[in-house]
């Protein structure tokens, strides 16, 4: 493509056609033309971690994967996580533990985990959090209380009740 | 910027020499950052996310392997290969974070051929043989040939990375890759991958590879003599780190002054020789 052009995938289980300009990322289009703002643009060159979302089921940076490269995709964001068992475990684990601060960092990291705990077969400690969300970066450097959370979480969700359907 | 998906790597050929300055895309996690930070605005993209048959791991009766050039770090990280070819799949462990392994590719990161990442001197170690096909045809050139200078390949502007090829790794063989990063996730301070033959303890042959240590992955044919035909115990490996220390041409960035990473170097050497050392006892 040259000009702007449609770029048909399917975003939390809507198919759509959006309109993506050249050189456009995925995360353009999702703040943009879906209006999704829950993907965060921080660093928008793949080392923070604020723009995480789920490609074909899998953690991804949307800021760097090209737009008209998602055609076909699966994408699912933060938005999209609303109804998740893992995610709603988490959030809860999270706003007990006081692990949002400015909140900036907290879509992306909350999408790190909820492919965590799907693809886990255990449920991660400490260690494995950290190692895990090693490339989202909290500015306000909350760390402690996110990896406390997602401990609990991971504790609740992994091996014990179903999330969504492996992919 | 025209953005071209070829399904075939004819058709990916042909579009890359028919478009001046073109470059191919695959996962697209350090082209895109580039793109992003305005490093690079090539007028088209070969995207190879559709050519068929990239993204396969082929493992061959007897132990080699053929991977297509667009296969992902985080299938090579989980491919559990025996022997030597171990030491590739602890590199790709290391390459980033998950959500980049997860669509970065492995010949990706060795066409980009940056001096710090973790896949060029792991393929250097293996001795991994690659295929390039351009419009004149196929050729083979080996791991240790393919990186020329900082972020430059043997690839010739119109030759794409197809393959990579891995011989049956040779009894005994073992390998393993040491990263030393400041932070998780980061790139290399210094970087080294190792594979041993060992026979009774006693080493046969080896390949120690340095990343982060000069233009490109650093081996050198004096070190890996010098634990030749050792029990690679702490006199040769020290001999090995020396020469390696002695023809290392670090940068210096906000990693580690060229000083402190030369420093580091033979003890860097000593662990991944340890580690390697550590899973032939564990096997016998």
């Amino acid at each position: 493509m040259t000009a702007a052009a449609g770029v048909g995938l399917t975003v939390n289980g809507d198919p759509l056609t959006l309109v993506a300009g050249p050189g456009a990322t995925l995360l353009d289009l999702l703040r943009g033309a879906a209006q999704l703002t829950g993907s965060k643009r921080g660093c928008n060159s793949g080392v923070c971690g604020a723009c995480t979302v789920l490609v074909d089921g899998r953690a991804a940076r949307a800021c760097l994967m090209l737009a008209a490269d998602c055609a076909g995709r699966d994408v699912v964001t933060v938005e999209g996580l609303d109804g998740d068992p893992n995610a709603a475990v988490l959030g809860e684990e999270m706003a007990k533990s006081g692990a949002v601060q400015c909140g900036y960092c907290t879509p992306g990291i909350v999408v790190a985990l909820t492919d965590l705990f799907r693809s886990a077969v255990e449920p991660p400690d400490a260690e494995a959090v950290r190692h895990w969300l090693g490339g989202n970066i909290c500015r306000c450097t909350g760390y402690v209380s996110i990896v406390e959370a997602a401990v609990r979480a991971g504790g609740r969700c992994v091996g014990s009740e179903p999330g969504l359907p492996a992919q | 910027m025209q953005l071209f998906h070829p399904t075939t790597i004819d058709e990916a050929v042909t579009l890359l020499a028919a478009h001046e300055e073109a470059r191919c895309i695959a996962g697209g996690q350090t082209l895109v950052a580039m793109l992003n930070l305005g490093l690079l605005d090539p007028p088209a993209l070969v995207s190879l996310r559709k050519v068929e048959g990239l993204d396969r791991l082929v493992r061959h009766a007897g132990g080699g392997v053929t991977m297509g050039a667009a296969v992902t770090q985080a299938a090579l990280a989980a491919a559990g290969l025996p022997g030597a070819l171990a030491v590739l799949c602890e590199a790709a462990q290391q390459v980033a974070h998950p959500a980049i392994r997860n669509f970065g590719t492995v010949g990706g990161a060795l066409c980009h051929a940056d001096p710090a990442a973790d896949l060029p001197p792991a393929f250097v170690a293996a001795d991994a043989r690659l295929t390039a096909v351009g419009p004149t045809g196929e050729r083979s050139l080996s791991a240790g040939d393919f990186f020329v200078d900082y972020l430059t390949t043997a690839l010739a502007e119109d030759e794409i990375l197809t393959a990579i090829h891995l011989l049956p790794p040779p009894t005994g063989s073992v390998g393993a890759y040491y990263k030393f990063a400041r932070v998780d996730g980061d790139y290399a301070t210094v970087s080294v991958a190792a594979t041993l033959t060992l026979e009774g303890g006693v080493c046969r042959a080896a390949r120690i590879v340095l990343g982060s240590c000069a233009a490109g992955p650093l081996r050198l044919d004096a070190a890996d003599e010098a634990l030749a035909d050792t029990r690679p115990d702490g006199k040769a490996v020290a001999r090995a780190g020396a020469l390696l220390q002695e023809a290392a041409e670090p940068l210096a960035d906000m990693r580690g002054s060229a000083e402190y990473r030369r420093r580091i170097i033979p003890g860097l050497v000593a662990r991944a020789v340890e580690a390697a050392m550590a899973k032939s006892e564990a096997r016998s």
